[in-house]
């Protein structure tokens, strides 16, 4: 595989997993996450700080990545408790203000804006630096999708989707908010701490930059693109989000590599409204009879 | 030590104003048409440039000041297309917001595919000048926003106040069908309401473009501040707002100048975190209580 195809493909994979944490809340429990790439932020900076700092063995940078995310996932949940919808929606985005000001302002820990270099990347044996990137993420990225569909399909799913639909409904037959959000918001963390491990080993560099505002817009129209409620929307969300712009390299506008990243918002950001007024349910999301974005 | 205690309260309430300023920018589009409009972030940078294209090119500043109004207001109506759009097609205020985000990232990509990332500033010479008053230097610039700010809030409040405006405003906040069929013109509230806030944007253009530098992400700035104001006030009025902004703008400069510029946005996304946790709803209810209350304390005067 070419080193070009491989990053292409390292580059879905990261976005695949911020993508099925995001998918994870908005999915069955219609809360719309901005703190996704901001809690896989923290999964990164442990991971990072574990290996370059402490030496620990890459599945001890793992754990302290699931932990230090889940955690952070728990301090949101707590803060959310008493809101919803709009108000969910603003929690998450001054919860992933505030992170990203502390990775860029906490410099003894996390180095600010020039970030944690030097993380040692994936090594499986036979395979060169980038497959083996890609063989580890896949493989996380394959076990995250297969562990949330079965929850999707298990009794803990189902209340998550009955409080999705109807929080009145719910409460009357017994679930409770306070404690499914509890469950479910560490647990999309969790997912999001996977996503910062990869990050780390993968791009061997741990900055703010990537786990910004703009990042979380970029995941959130992703999905909504994709289709929520599917792991399948997540991924060809991301799929889409990262291959549209490879094609708009041919695109004849300027310094087509250097503007990329630009078109990309560009494009996102137009197909996010369209694909809001005119598919809803984005390319694979669940039909509009079983609820769409209307009450995402 | 009071000197710079002084100066920072002075700088704060300036501050507050601004940040008032911006809140209510906000709030007036949202009791209008429920959107939250995200993509002011947008408009600010958009205007900001128009500025820099004309003035800063040696326009005249009036043919500017023209200008850059009339780009706010129309590029506010264009979103407000945008927003009605999204609701006709069954978009509830949730989608609407993440609709209204899209726009802000495409918009902020398209001025900076046209402008380029460079930072230029605003500040022109009748920007730079300070007035003392006992040892508080005030700059002009703070002076010439916060009058301008002051000004536009007074029409906005007379408007609301002594016209059907305001009940004409409120009724479509709580159901636009029907106010409509009460005979409210929505489309006209909607668009005056945009208008106004598309006044203030201008001022808070030139206020972020003067103070700091005019980039395609500008706007972002003033957009979490007034979010985290109409939320710290009270989503549903314009006066929660600006109290809200007010309070976030003065804490925002004290925190500055006792601990550093580097706490500041922590400290006022902290208070919006404790807010949500003990007052979801804001000042807003606080302040109504307080309405309440003297309403019944007139109406007991009048009837003894």
């Amino acid at each position: 595989m070419s080193a070009y195809i491989s990053s292409v493909v390292i580059l879905f994979l990261l976005y695949g997993l911020l993508c099925l944490s995001f998918d994870f809340l908005a999915g069955d429990l219609r809360l719309l996450s901005l703190a996704t790439p901001a809690m896989a932020g923290v999964g990164a900076y442990a991971a990072a700080i574990a290996d370059v700092s402490w030496a620990w063995p890459m599945w001890a940078g793992l754990l302290s990545a699931v932990i230090a995310a889940a955690l952070v996932g728990f301090v949101l949940a707590i803060m959310s408790l008493r809101v919803a919808g709009v108000y969910f929606f603003l929690v998450t985005m001054s919860f992933a203000l505030i992170l990203v000001t502390a990775f860029d302002q906490l410099r003894s820990v996390t180095n600010g804006p020039t970030g944690i270099r030097g993380i040692t990347p994936f090594d499986v044996a036979g395979l060169s630096t980038l497959d083996s990137g890609i063989a580890v993420s896949g493989l996380m990225c394959a076990a995250i999708a297969v562990c949330i569909v079965l929850l999707r399909r298990s009794y803990l799913g189902r209340r998550w989707r009955a409080l999705g639909e109807d929080r009145l409904a719910a409460a009357n037959v017994g679930i409770s908010r306070t404690a499914e959000l509890l469950k479910a918001v560490p647990l999309a963390g969790a997912i999001a701490g996977v996503a910062g491990f990869v990050h780390a080993h993968v791009i061997g560099i741990v900055n703010p930059t990537p786990f910004d505002l703009t990042a979380a817009i970029l995941v959130l129209s992703f999905c909504i693109v994709g289709g929520l409620g599917r792991v399948s929307g997540a991924l060809v969300g991301a799929a889409v989000g990262v291959l549209l712009p490879e094609m708009l390299r041919f695109v004849p506008i300027g310094d087509a590599v250097s503007q990329q990243p630009l078109l990309r918002q560009l494009v996102f950001g137009l197909l996010l409204f369209m694909f809001l007024a005119i598919r809803p349910t984005g390319l694979l999301g669940r039909s509009k009879a079983k609820g769409g974005l209307e009450q995402a | 030590m009071n000197n710079l205690f002084l100066q920072s309260l002075s700088n704060g309430l300036f501050n507050g104003i601004l940040f008032g300023g911006i809140a209510v920018s906000l709030a007036v589009a949202h009791l209008s048409s429920r959107a939250l409009h995200v993509a002011i972030g947008a408009v600010i940078a958009l205007t900001a440039y128009q500025w820099l294209a004309l003035v800063g090119r040696g326009s005249p500043t009036l043919f500017g000041v023209l200008a850059i109004v009339v780009s706010a207001f129309g590029a506010n109506w264009v979103f407000l297309a945008a927003y009605r759009w999204l609701f006709r097609r069954g978009v509830d205020e949730d989608g609407v917001i993440v609709g209204s985000f899209g726009l802000l990232t495409a918009g902020t990509a398209a001025l900076e595919l046209a402008y380029g990332s460079e930072a230029y500033s605003l500040r022109a010479p009748w920007m730079l000048g300070s007035i003392s008053l006992d040892g508080l230097r005030i700059s002009n610039i703070d002076l010439i926003v916060s009058t301008c700010i002051l000004l536009l809030l007074f029409a906005l409040w007379f408007t609301t106040r002594l016209g059907s405006f305001g009940l004409q405003l409120r009724s479509i906040f709580h159901d636009i069908r029907e106010a409509e069929i009460a005979g409210v013109n929505a489309t006209l509230v909607q668009v005056v309401a945009y208008a106004f806030c598309g006044a203030l944007v201008v001022v808070i253009a030139l206020a972020i473009g003067s103070r700091a530098s005019v980039t395609p992400q500008m706007g972002f700035f003033p957009l979490l501040i007034g979010i985290a104001a109409i939320v710290v006030g009270g989503m549903g009025s314009i006066l929660a707002a600006f109290v809200g902004g007010f309070i976030l703008g003065v804490i925002w400069d004290i925190v500055g100048i006792y601990w550093g510029t580097i706490w500041q946005i922590g400290a006022v996304f902290g208070i919006l975190g404790m807010m949500l946790l003990v007052l979801p709803e804001g000042l807003l209810p606080l302040l109504q209580r307080r309405a309440s209350k003297r309403t019944v304390d007139n109406l007991g005067a009048q009837s003894s």
